[in-house]
């Protein structure tokens, strides 16, 4: 890992913040949509059961 | 030729393809800016040292952030005037990553700030309260949005507010421009425009066009979902008909 | 197209706030209020009270202004006025902006009318910049009144709809707030301040109105 000077932690806590916000939004979105696929293939399924 | 844009069908059919596109290219992007960021470039001492690193972090933020507002304003705009109901599921699409984006340009600047200028928040910085203000309406934006009873209300309360913001943005920016640039110090973060060299300006923007695409492409994820969503709420509806 | 319904709707406002709300008496009580807990909770300093004086009764008005409105439009939503206003045949920006306007002569106003007294507690010196800054406060606060109108129109359907409009106006308070500490700051700039705010002012009057009216209609629905 590179070493920085006396701003090393500040540094660090951006890029960390940044990776966190980017993965976990990320995380969160992809997350969503496969719940509601899933959510919707089961409905559609059932719609064509009781259809 | 919008009418074709307009069409959820051909969305979904351009979004299959394209959000995946726009995630791996996105991640190279930024995968690459963080390279150069982290071990390549090297520190300026006249710019603070090594803390500009967090430059390629914050500036992208703060260009996505301005850049979101105004793609919810023009989607609200279009929901307006043509009743596209793709353009409102847009709108409802970016408002959150857009707020996102935002609290990252404001949590990395307020680090930022803190080694250079000595102080976590600078009231006199038009930048920051720009920002700031930026938030405030996404968050109104969203909050007003979930307050409504049903999404037609929803998307035409949210319109009503993107545009009266939108419209209200230049006002705020140039009052917030004359009242700081009264009382600026004399150090303002600089770090941009084509005065600045290469060897820096080229990861940024690759870092920004990264961030860019990362969020084009989490948009269209939200706004697969939320057509999704749609369709459920339809098929329940037509579920508690049939019963 | 007659103006009668937008008479009447000024006229009801007017006798809404004084009968209700007892006039501009809770207003002033609130501002009054807060006039008195700041040098309670920062200090009686003289030299710090006169310099944030101002700024402190801008965020006074500001206030007063959000709590004021909160109800102005759900009370008529709620007990259909608001679709008998829809149903005359006068436009809703006119009416909206008619009650606006009611509400800031009851309330707004009198506050800005009231602020040298307010400001006199706040170690400001007794001379003619006095009655000025009322002026600039009056302007200002009518401002406020518009673009928290525009809060109140949105959230006029939503229970506990004080947060909301808050939340809303914040932004579109800016301007004014800003502006305004200019014109009184006596620093270099001030002297073009009042008419950026009169001009921000105007704009207020002008794009309010139309954000109302579309507001309402969404809510009447």
């Amino acid at each position: 890992m590179p070493e920085f000077d006396k701003n090393a932690a500040y540094i660090w806590a951006c890029y960390g913040l940044g990776a966190l916000l980017i993965l976990g939004t990320t995380l969160q979105v992809i997350l969503a949509a496969r719940a509601a696929r899933k959510r919707l293939a089961q409905l559609a399924g059932n719609d064509t059961d009781g259809a | 030729m919008w009418s074709y844009f307009a069409n959820p069908h051909k969305f979904l059919r351009l979004s299959d393809w394209l959000a995946p596109a726009f995630y791996a290219l996105g991640a190279a992007c930024i995968a690459y800016g963080l390279w150069q960021g982290l071990w390549v470039v090297p520190k300026d001492e006249y710019q603070g040292g090594d803390i500009m690193r967090v430059m390629f972090v914050h500036v992208p933020a703060a260009w996505l952030a301005m850049a979101s507002y105004s793609a919810l304003a023009i989607a609200s705009f279009v929901w307006f005037v043509w009743r596209h109901e793709l353009a409102d599921i847009a709108a409802k699409a970016i408002a959150p990553i857009g707020a996102v984006w935002t609290a990252m340009c404001l949590s990395t600047g307020s680090i930022w700030g803190k080694p250079t200028w000595g102080t976590w928040w600078q009231w006199d910085d038009a930048r920051m309260m720009s920002v700031l203000f930026l938030f405030f309406l996404f968050l109104g934006y969203m909050a007003l949005r979930a307050a409504m009873d049903s999404r037609q209300k929803a998307a035409r309360a949210g319109a009503i507010l993107a545009m009266v913001g939108a419209v209200n943005i230049p006002l705020i920016k140039f009052s917030v421009d004359l009242f700081t640039s009264l009382h600026q110090d004399a150090s303002v973060i600089t770090a941009d425009g084509p005065k600045m060299a290469a060897v820096y300006l080229t990861p940024l923007l690759v870092s920004a066009i990264g961030h860019s695409l990362l969020f084009g492409g989490l948009v269209m994820t939200r706004m697969r979902t939320e057509i999704r969503q749609r369709r459920i709420a339809r098929l329940h509806s037509r579920e508690l008909e049939a019963l | 197209m007659s103006a009668a319904p937008i008479l009447a709707a000024f006229r009801q406002s007017l006798v809404e706030a004084w009968a209700r709300g007892a006039g501009a008496l809770l207003p002033l009580g609130f501002l009054g209020g807060a006039a008195v807990l700041v040098p309670l909770g920062i200090g009686s300093d003289g030299e710090m009270l006169k310099a944030v004086g101002p700024g402190i009764i801008w965020v006074a008005l500001a206030l007063a202004s959000l709590v004021t409105l909160e109800r102005i439009f759900q009370s008529d939503a709620e007990d259909g006025t608001l679709d008998l206003w829809l149903q005359t045949g006068a436009p809703v920006s006119a009416i909206a902006a008619a009650k606006t306007l009611a509400h800031w002569l009851s309330a707004g106003l009198p506050l800005a009318l009231f602020s040298p007294l307010l400001a006199l507690m706040f170690q400001a010196e007794a001379n003619t910049a006095l009655l000025v800054n009322a002026g600039l406060y009056a302007i200002g606060s009518l401002a406020f009144f518009f673009w928290g109108g525009v809060g109140a129109a949105l959230s006029a359907t939503v229970r506990r709809g004080g947060l909301l409009i808050s939340l809303i106006a914040l932004p579109l308070y800016v301007p004014t707030a800003i502006f305004g500490a200019l014109a009184m700051s006596g620093g270099p700039g001030s002297a073009g301040a009042p008419l950026f705010l009169a001009a921000s002012t105007l704009f207020a009057c002008a794009v309010a109105p139309y954000a109302m009216a579309a507001a309402l209609r969404l809510a009447a629905d």
